[in-house]
């Protein structure tokens, strides 16, 4: 199928109607949780993974997806009125958008950021549309070895790219991996781990583990303090940005747009990272740097537009290679794999409806979005106003709900807790959750690819060098695992050269 | 600080022994092809050699300000009462039935843990019980247990 008939096709699957109605409740609860601190899309869409089982496979990606990105327009909304992002990706918008806000110019800094996002929302769309077929024909002749060597480089940005401490990333992907390994084995079936429970023969769920990791233990996390919640009382009037408004974000808009699409392909980056980098390159390129932080529309229109191209972007591996990014991805690679669809380089091929029918609903949840969040806006503003005392106890019978139902055994409830206490005690120490999950997900298939490897290649461990895809993912690995030794000192050398010169 | 740190790097690494061993138990076939314990092996010494290396890190790492616990001046007794309650609505979700269950769950979380004001209390856990279990069980047709009078 060409791009045109593939395009044509997929909103003839899109806009049906039990399709458009997925998409807009997809939507909908994204642009409510994203409203809403303190649950996230990863949560949500695992809580809704055993309500999906009843859909069709198409509608439910489809509201899969439209949480994920639909959260990155209810994020801004709260960075910008009250200066607590609801979105971890929208933790930038906060320093320009509020400040817009405290100038009496909210109204705007909402309309740019909803404008900005369908721009780069759309932007996005075309880019998976361009970028995504040939890629997965490209994909097919993959084997065990080039997919070990893209797992092991995914792994390695996803570490490289993390937060405080790389090494406890690293820790964190190797307790995913081990509890991937839990149930039986794939290729001789063997139980491991399971200590004789029936229960563990198919494996930890991926529900109870995300329910517990970033539902209920940021439940935990939250209860213990007092937080007060302030609303910034101000009058949002005219949402549509004026003329000079949108002369400054319109370059922006198109950079943050690529930028995030770019490297929201990249394993490890999410929608969050995105957001900084768009941020820093327009604080640089800016005529007015100093005044960024200060209430300039730029900021606010670049990372949003960063932070919706990426969410586009992601979808790329994981619809191309069946290799999610970010962890959001792994979530709905559980989707997909619930209905017997595997997704990877045969999706476009034996699921045409689901890969095309899921791309063009990104276009159309977009539309919805705009007009969901513009005239709306009041609305989401007022449910801001709901004290977390009342929140915490639906967010947590949400996720009761959500794990019963996957396999209604009340022991999932208990695993979901046990991984809510490892949760809350990761996060005191510093340790991030999102590793552990990818890892979890992906470990099935790093397992079966490397043991493949080793079979057919008789034992040769050099075999992930010999096959040239493979070989220049492992080169790219080893030298973002060797360039912390070696990058400070190369700056040293750098410094001491420049000194001497000056 | 510092000590729990190096407490949570040394339980990494006694995990990572524990799925060696573990792992031993299984076949661990041989490099020409790999059994089940294989990859489990690797994992958990890779993970022994990690944890030790964050136990060094953490060693050489300055104090980072006074010592101070990580559960001071906050209410951590919280979450051991939530904690409770949701175990507890764990084992008697299927006996009880939805309802009820979920009743004196909200009930206990919106009353104990933050204390909500009174017609918040019945009313919001009255209300939510019967409208989550219109939603998911009739509109969504997800499986949640029935007790008494179909509850």
């Amino acid at each position: 199928m060409d791009f045109l008939g593939g395009m044509i096709y997929g909103f003839s699957v899109s806009l049906e109607p039990s399709n458009l109605f997925a998409c807009f409740m997809g939507v909908f609860i994204g642009t409510l949780i994203g409203v809403l601190p303190g649950i996230g899309p990863v949560a949500t869409m695992s809580i809704l993974l055993p309500v999906s089982f009843k859909m069709p496979a198409t509608s439910a990606i489809i509201m899969m997806a439209g949480i994920f990105y639909g959260a990155m327009y209810g994020g801004s909304t709260t960075s910008i009125l009250v200066n607590i992002p609801g979105e971890a990706a929208s933790v930038v918008t906060c320093l320009d958008g509020y400040q817009m806000a405290r100038k009496g110019r909210a109204g705007p800094a909402l309309g740019i950021s909803a404008f900005g996002s369908f721009i780069a929302g759309t932007l996005g769309v075309l880019g998976i549309m361009i970028l995504a077929p040939p890629l997965a024909a490209f994909a097919i002749q993959f084997g065990p070895p080039e997919i070990f060597g893209i797992l092991i480089l995914s792994f390695t940005m996803v570490t490289y790219l993390a937060g405080r401490s790389k090494l406890k990333a690293v820790a964190m992907a190797i307790v995913g991996l081990i509890l991937g390994t839990v149930g039986l084995d794939p290729i001789v079936v063997t139980p491991r781990f399971t200590y004789g429970s029936v229960t563990l023969m198919d494996g930890l769920g991926l529900a109870p583990l995300v329910m517990g990791l970033f539902g209920v233990s940021e439940v935990f996390f939250n209860i213990e303090q007092r937080v007060k919640q302030e609303i910034f009382k101000t009058d949002i009037k005219g949402l549509f940005p004026n003329k000079q408004d949108w002369k400054d974000s319109a370059m922006p808009i198109t950079r943050g747009s690529v930028l995030g699409f770019f490297l929201g392909i990249l394993p490890g980056m999410g929608a969050i990272l995105p957001t900084f980098f768009s941020y820093g390159l327009e604080k640089r390129l800016s005529k007015h740097p100093e005044k960024f932080g200060t209430g300039v529309i730029e900021g606010v229109a670049a990372p949003e537009a960063a932070n919706n191209a990426a969410t586009a972007g992601c979808m790329v591996p994981l619809l191309t290679l069946g290799i999610p990014p970010n962890v959001v991805m792994a979530v709905l690679i559980g989707a997909f794999l619930t209905h017997g669809v595997q997704p990877g380089p045969l999706l476009v091929k034996e699921h045409p409806e689901i890969f095309w029918g899921v791309i063009t609903s990104m276009y159309t949840g977009n539309f919805m979005l705009l007009l969901l969040n513009l005239p709306l806006i009041g609305l989401w503003v007022k449910l801001l106003k709901v004290p977390y005392g009342i929140l915490f106890p639906l967010i947590l019978l949400f996720c009761l709900i959500g794990v019963y139902s996957v396999a209604n055994n009340s022991w999932d409830i208990v695993v979901m807790l046990a991984f809510a206490v490892l949760g809350y005690l990761m996060k005191k120490f510093g340790y991030e959750p999102a590793p552990l999950i990818l890892a979890f997900v992906l470990g099935r298939m790093a397992e079966e690819s490397v043991r493949q490897s080793l079979v057919l290649s008789r034992g040769d461990l050099l075999v992930f060098f010999k096959h040239p895809i493979s070989c220049i993912a492992m080169i790219i690995a080893l030298v973002l695992i060797f360039s912390p030794l070696v990058m400070p000192p190369l700056k040293k050398v750098v410094q001491r050269t420049r000194r001497r010169e000056g | 600080m510092k000590r729990y740190q190096i407490g949570s790097a040394a339980f990494l690494l006694l995990f990572g022994a524990v799925i060696c061993w573990e792992a031993r138990q299984l076949d661990m076939g041989r490099i020409v092809k790999p059994g089940p314990g294989f990859f489990p092996f690797w994992l958990g010494f890779a993970l022994v050699i990690v944890s030790m290396a964050l136990i060094i890190q953490f060693r050489r790492a300055k104090a980072e300000g006074p010592a101070q616990g990580l559960w001071k001046e906050l209410c951590w007794e919280k979450i051991l009462y939530t904690l409770g309650a949701l175990l507890l609505y764990a084992f008697f979700l299927e006996s009880l039935g939805y309802i009820l269950a979920t009743f004196l769950l909200l009930f206990f979380l919106l009353r104990v843990i933050d204390a909500q004001r009174w017609w918040v209390v019945i009313f919001g856990s009255v209300v939510t019980s019967f409208i989550t279990f219109a939603l998911f069980k009739v509109w969504l047709q997800v499986q949640l247990p029935v007790g008494l009078w179909g509850m």
